[in-house]
């Protein structure tokens, strides 16, 4: 690999890079074997996702089947910490909101608005709240309300996310359902501690994503009684 | 042939522990050259040589590393403006990279072997199996499932792909800030290039940066452990590593590449057959080796990334995605 000026000046001869180079192009994957056997304190189970205090400025993951011995986290933070977190990722529970409040019907259908982190973060009691992960996925990924109630989302990550849930807008199979008569809706980009809301007023089932992140399949339902 | 196969091993264990100060048993029964580094057998050295004598490309490059006036790209140069604003950034963390049969082949019928270990092919004894097929790399690289999300990702490129081949000289340029930012406030940052790599060694660079290519997995054209990917632009170059405004170390070789969409559920990175091609990320990559003038080659030298890890030791490369991302692209 020769390097040159940039733009343009005389190269460096490839072969006075070439034996650094071939070694060194091992070193970049090979070197982390070693870092992982210096993690004795983090080897001892099965490792599935943790989320960490997004707070914080970090969270690891590691995938499901344990294929890897061990977790490299910023020393920001202890192994005991992960630990909880991975028992919280393991299952997603469905969720549901009871009792409902009665709901206006003179209110439009599918309301939705984007509140800006500046504004009180309580949201009414009626209201169901979806978290925005680091570990990309919605949580929790399923809810079930009543015609009428509507649901907070919350981007408690790192990332920007997106709630999407608009066929124009999906480019995967399966990102995007609506029951009939439901209508599309979209938060647009939502940052760290945005929170967008949206009124669900047709029953079925709402199929949404994040925009960004549709090709790890971070997908989310409500069903609407 | 027995004795080729434990000679080969052993290179793979000298790649995988001869370079970052404290090795497994076969590194300490080896003579040190320097703290930190390993010194290879002429035999081992051989064995170096003659996988990275068969890289696929290097037919091609010695056509093309001795152009003086290389030609340009078709219809024009390209001028390539990328940035992100807003939201994090995932780092990759050491991972067991699963392995592809569309890019790896099986045991009885490999693919990706030659070049050097892990950075064009990877060889067989570097591949664990099970059942007839192969299952993941035997040991940990930047190129796995695991990662970390970093706060505060800040991106900005502006580059001109205007040189179309691999040559002495190019007119690609390529000036690129990077940073992202720890839970307790550090800056993490890196800056490209002063210079770029005229033309590869084991597989092309295109003059510096490229465009509309199709690159890794498949094609050879830089590590097959990470996807055969789309590549809308990409670039090979020198910059700087730094943390909280400090350089840390420079130079050190720094790729980039925005690309078609390779991670799947749960963030885990795609097989050919999985990638999203409707949905883009940007990957930097700083890696672990260094140019070393004076002697007129390359030092094994893990990247000095002043991030540290809870078993204290520092991470020793960037391997990191940007995925909230404003992307412009036109002739010039």
């Amino acid at each position: 690999m020769a390097i040159v000026n940039n733009p343009g000046s005389t190269p460096i001869p490839p072969h006075r890079l070439r034996n650094g180079l071939l070694v060194g192009l091992g070193a970049l994957l090979l070197l982390s074997s070693f870092i992982l056997q210096q993690t004795p304190e983090l080897s001892a189970d099965p490792v599935v996702s943790s989320e960490l205090n997004a707070s914080r400025g970090l969270a690891v993951h590691v995938p499901a089947g344990a294929r890897l011995e061990h977790v490299i986290v910023n020393n920001s933070v202890s192994p005991e910490e992960i630990a909880p977190a991975r028992e919280a990722a393991t299952s997603e529970p469905e969720a549901s909101v009871e009792p409902a409040q009665p709901t206006d019907p003179a209110e439009p259908e599918g309301l939705s608005e984007q509140v800006s982190p500046a504004q009180p973060n309580d949201p009414p009691e009626s209201v169901m709240v979806v978290e925005l992960t680091n570990t990309l996925t919605f949580s929790p990924l399923s809810i079930t309300i009543r015609a009428g109630e509507t649901v907070e989302w919350r981007n408690t990550s790192l990332m920007v996310h997106t709630v999407t849930a608009d066929p124009s807008k999906a480019t995967v199979d399966g990102s995007v359902s609506l029951p009939s008569g439901g209508q599309p809706f979209d938060s647009g980009n939502l940052n760290p501690e945005a929170t967008f809301r949206h009124t669900f007023r047709t029953p079925g089932t709402y199929r949404y994503f994040c925009i960004p992140h549709e090709g790890v399949r971070m997908r989310g339902t409500v069903i609407v009684r | 042939m027995k004795r080729t196969i434990q000679t080969l091993l052993g290179v793979v264990a000298l790649l995988l522990t001869g370079s970052f100060g404290v090795a497994p048993a076969l590194a300490q029964e080896m003579p040190t050259q320097m703290p930190g580094q390993m010194e290879m057998s002429a035999e081992q050295m051989q064995m170096i040589h003659r996988l990275q004598a068969m890289a696929p490309a290097r037919g091609y490059l010695d056509a093309h590393k001795m152009i003086d006036q290389p030609l340009g790209l078709l219809g024009g140069p390209i001028q390539i403006d990328i940035s992100q604003d807003a939201g994090g950034v995932f780092v990759a963390m050491p991972d067991r990279r699963q392995l592809d049969p569309h890019v790896f082949g099986t045991p009885d019928m490999p693919r990706a072997v030659a070049g050097t270990p892990g950075i064009n092919g990877l060889p067989p004894m570097a591949r664990g199996e099970e059942d007839g097929n192969y299952t993941t790399m035997m040991m940990p690289s930047p190129f796995g499932d695991a990662f970390m999300a970093m706060g505060d990702g800040r991106l900005q490129i502006n580059a001109t792909d205007a040189t179309a081949t691999d040559a002495a000289r190019t007119d690609d340029t390529v000036e690129m800030m990077a940073s992202w930012k720890d839970g307790e406030g550090n800056v993490y940052e890196v800056r490209c290039c002063a210079m770029l790599t005229a033309h590869g060694m084991e597989f092309p660079t295109f003059g510096g940066v490229v465009t509309n290519h199709i690159l890794h997995g498949f094609t050879r054209i830089g590590t097959a452990l990470m996807p055969s990917e789309y590549t809308y632009f990409g670039f090979w170059g020198m910059g700087q590593v730094l943390k909280n405004g400090e350089v840390l170390d420079a130079p050190r070789l720094v790729h980039g590449m925005l690309t078609e969409y390779v991670r799947t559920d749960g963030y885990a990175l795609a097989f050919d057959d999985e990638v999203t091609p409707t949905r883009q990320h940007f990957h930097l990559m700083v890696a672990p080796f260094q140019p070393v003038m004076e002697s007129e080659s390359f030092e094994q030298r893990p990247v000095h990334t002043g991030m540290m890890l809870p078993n204290g030791m520092e991470l020793p490369f960037w391997h990191v995605m940007f995925e909230n991302l404003q992307i412009g692209g036109h002739r010039e």
